[in-house]
């Protein structure tokens, strides 16, 4: 009973969506479970959930915006993101000896080289002539941190972490 | 500007089943309406943008990004949002709010949905929207009076960039009525400041057995009556949190308690616990034999660090957690080029194998100190080179690394600043498991300090910090820094309610600024 019950509501959906609404549909749920995965990924903090695992069923969406996040780090929503959250922590922490602006310069220079090293651990694990291209490019890079430098060549070189 | 907005409206039909599938992310504060001040308010800053999608996901920085705002509060509820918008120069909003005051709108929160175009995917810095929601205080007079059930308001963002979605992020206040007070009762007497809010766990029994009973309030508490324990198995006892104070945990009252009103149980006034921590400071690019920027990194690994060390004080100390951080040790091995130091700069903490290594490692630098009195008695935390942001070394220490492992630290300069303090509660927690769906948290919310990611807030919840406090295997405990005076521990089973423990989500009402209360946090 309950398979008929199923094949009629599936039916009813079959003539109720059109097909070209099904498919943009799916292609939607599937950006924002890139969206969330590559979220995921960028904010992880122990990483043991199979994070970048689950990111890299979506590299053909993702790998583009890696490669960007690498050259350029977060985007300006997410800086100006983070940037909010760094405010509000320093002005509920009466305890810290360091101004307001030097705590979100400290904060904001190792968010941005954490976006930039997940990106290029992704990337190391994506392997293709772009992405190698963009390791290739960041470990050149002197204006990068030098632990961002060394990430890019060890996920090219294979010797990521993960 | 308003043609756009049509096509976005129309071309959203398309989207919708996608984005009510997925979870928005959840900002949410809980208020016990009672205490609010007049001028409290809810508050967040929105970013508007792509966040990290690029192209391949549709976010062309050609597009124009729209922002759909959807309010919902329960009937004859009085409240406004206010909306700031920075870094925007065209700004259209359908329909139009009721005050428009420069760059900020405000609008009578009403159920029903609010469009605001005009901005530009690659605007650098990035248009941002500072939200504020205030409720009038008549309103809530009548909730008190009325002893209504909680009432919520929510505000929720929607950003797409044509069909794509982008973000989506939830605002909640929920508004509760205070109960009414207890005319007769036993009373809970809490020194302290009356300003300060007190959280209190009684055993007992009435016509039936009482765990655990939460209360608020400063000072005098007055609780229903308790009588002695009859057919509740003892011990009966109770536990006591409060603003920088240690816990305090008494693990027997149940003679405090008799038949008649007019008990009282007489709180005390413990100092907080002090943790004793050791900094080592092992950062440095000497990759190769080459190391630069050793001065500026040397001064950035302190500041980076006391920065993280002095949240996690004010964290731990100040709300509700009774627990601060003393350091007994700190090293700057940031100019060394020693090769124990060389190869401790690479620890990680990710299973059994590295645990293990990175152990051995750490207790090699360790060794060129000589003999160290606090070892074994004290955090280590180590920030190294190499590793992901912050790992706690007790998850996958096995064997004879358990009790150096659950010790140990490893920080890197990927961190923000409130991954030291998570990592502190893991040790404290004595647990590696987080804040999420597998230990009875609801998801979606950002702001519990033990979140897998995303920290955006520093809560814990009065479980939490009841485990991190009294649990057998907590650093406190294990390290022996609580007072003789106030020593006794619990064993908890798992993340849920047992006969010792609350379940790890366990939360009272609270209006503790500046920290996001949160709201349940269990889930349902």
């Amino acid at each position: 009973m309950r398979g008929v019950g199923s094949t009629i509501i599936l039916f009813t959906l079959g003539v109720l969506t059109a097909p070209g609404h099904l498919e943009a549909d799916q292609r939607t749920a599937r950006i924002t479970a890139a969206q969330r995965a590559l979220d995921a990924w960028y904010t992880c903090i122990e990483c043991q959930d199979g994070e970048l695992d689950k990111l890299l069923r979506y590299r053909d969406l993702v790998e583009e915006t890696l490669i960007h996040t690498l050259q350029n780090g977060p985007s300006p929503a997410r800086r100006a993101e983070i940037e909010a959250g760094l405010r509000s922590s320093h002005q509920s922490s009466p305890s810290q000896t360091i101004s307001e602006d030097r705590y979100v310069e400290l904060f904001m220079s190792n968010a941005d080289a954490k976006f930039r090293t997940r990106a290029a651990m992704a990337l190391g694990r994506v392997r293709s002539q772009d992405a190698l291209q963009a390791l290739r490019e960041a470990e050149r890079n002197e204006k990068l941190r030098p632990d961002v430098r060394l990430a890019a060549k060890e996920a090219r070189t294979g010797r990521s972490v993960r | 500007m308003r043609r756009g907005l049509r096509g976005f409206i129309t071309a959203s039909g398309l989207m919708l089943s996608a984005i009510a599938i997925a979870e928005p992310r959840l900002y949410q504060e809980h208020y016990a309406v009672c205490d609010l001040p007049l001028n409290r308010q809810f508050a967040q800053v929105i970013a508007v943008g792509c966040q990290d999608i690029g192209t391949a996901v549709g976010c062309s920085t050609s597009t124009n990004l729209a922002l759909k705002v959807r309010f919902t509060a329960p009937a004859g509820a009085q409240a406004k949002a206010r909306l700031t918008v920075r870094n925007v120069s065209s700004l259209s909003l359908t329909p139009p709010p009721a005050l428009v005051t420069g760059n900020t709108v405000t609008f009578n929160i009403v159920p029903g949905e609010f469009s605001i175009g005009g901005f530009s995917a690659n605007a650098d810095p990035a248009p941002v929207i500072m939200v504020s929601v205030q409720v009038a205080q008549s309103w809530l007079v009548g909730l008190q009076s009325q002893q209504s059930p909680p009432q919520k308001i929510t505000l929720r963002f929607t950003q797409t960039a044509g069909v794509t979605p982008v973000s989506d992020i939830m605002l909640a206040g929920i508004y509760s009525a205070c109960p009414p007070p207890v005319a007769n009762g036993d009373f809970v007497i809490v020194p302290g400041p009356p300003a300060r809010k007190s959280v209190v766990l009684v055993d007992g029994e009435r016509s039936s057995c009482v765990t655990r009973e939460a209360h608020l309030g400063a000072g005098i508490i007055t609780i229903e009556n308790l009588v002695p324990l009859n057919a509740c198995s003892p011990p009966a006892r109770a536990a006591i949190f409060g603003h920088q104070r240690a816990v305090d945990f008494q693990p027997n009252t149940g003679a405090t308690w008799t038949p008649s009103n007019g008990d009282k149980l007489l709180g005390n006034k413990f100092v907080p616990v002090v943790e004793r921590v050791g900094l080592w400071l092992l950062y440095a690019n000497c990759v190769g034999g080459s190391c630069a920027n050793r001065v500026a990194e040397a001064g950035t690994v302190l500041d980076v660090a006391e920065a993280s060390l002095n949240l996690a004080k004010d964290r731990y100390q100040h709300l509700f957690g009774g627990i601060t951080f003393d350091v007994v040790r700190k090293l700057d091995l940031t100019d060394s080029n020693k090769p124990k130091v060389e190869a401790a700069r690479t620890l990680f903490c990710n299973n059994s194998s590295r645990t293990h290594d990175s152990i051995e490692a750490f207790r090699q630098v360790r060794s060129m100190f000589g003999w160290d009195v606090s070892f074994g008695k004290r955090l280590d935390i180590v920030f190294v080179r190499s590793g992901l942001g912050g790992e706690w070394c007790g998850t996958h220490a096995t064997g004879n690394d358990v009790v150096p492992g659950s010790d140990l630290i490893v920080m890197t300069l990927l961190n923000d600043p409130f991954i030291l303090a998570h990592e502190i509660g893991h040790a404290l927690l004595d647990s590696g498991e987080h804040a999420d769906s597998a230990n009875g948290f609801i998801t979606g919310t950002y702001n519990n300090l033990m979140r897998p990611a995303g920290l955006t807030g520093g809560y814990l919840t009065i479980g939490q910090l009841y485990r991190m406090n009294l649990l057998r295997n907590s650093a406190l405990n294990r390290h022996g820094a609580r007072p003789a005076a106030n020593s006794s521990i619990v064993d908890c089973e798992g993340f849920g309610e047992s006969e010792q423990c609350p379940a790890l989500c366990f939360d009272v009402l609270r209006d503790v600024q500046p920290v996001i209360s949160g709201g349940p946090q269990c889930a349902e």
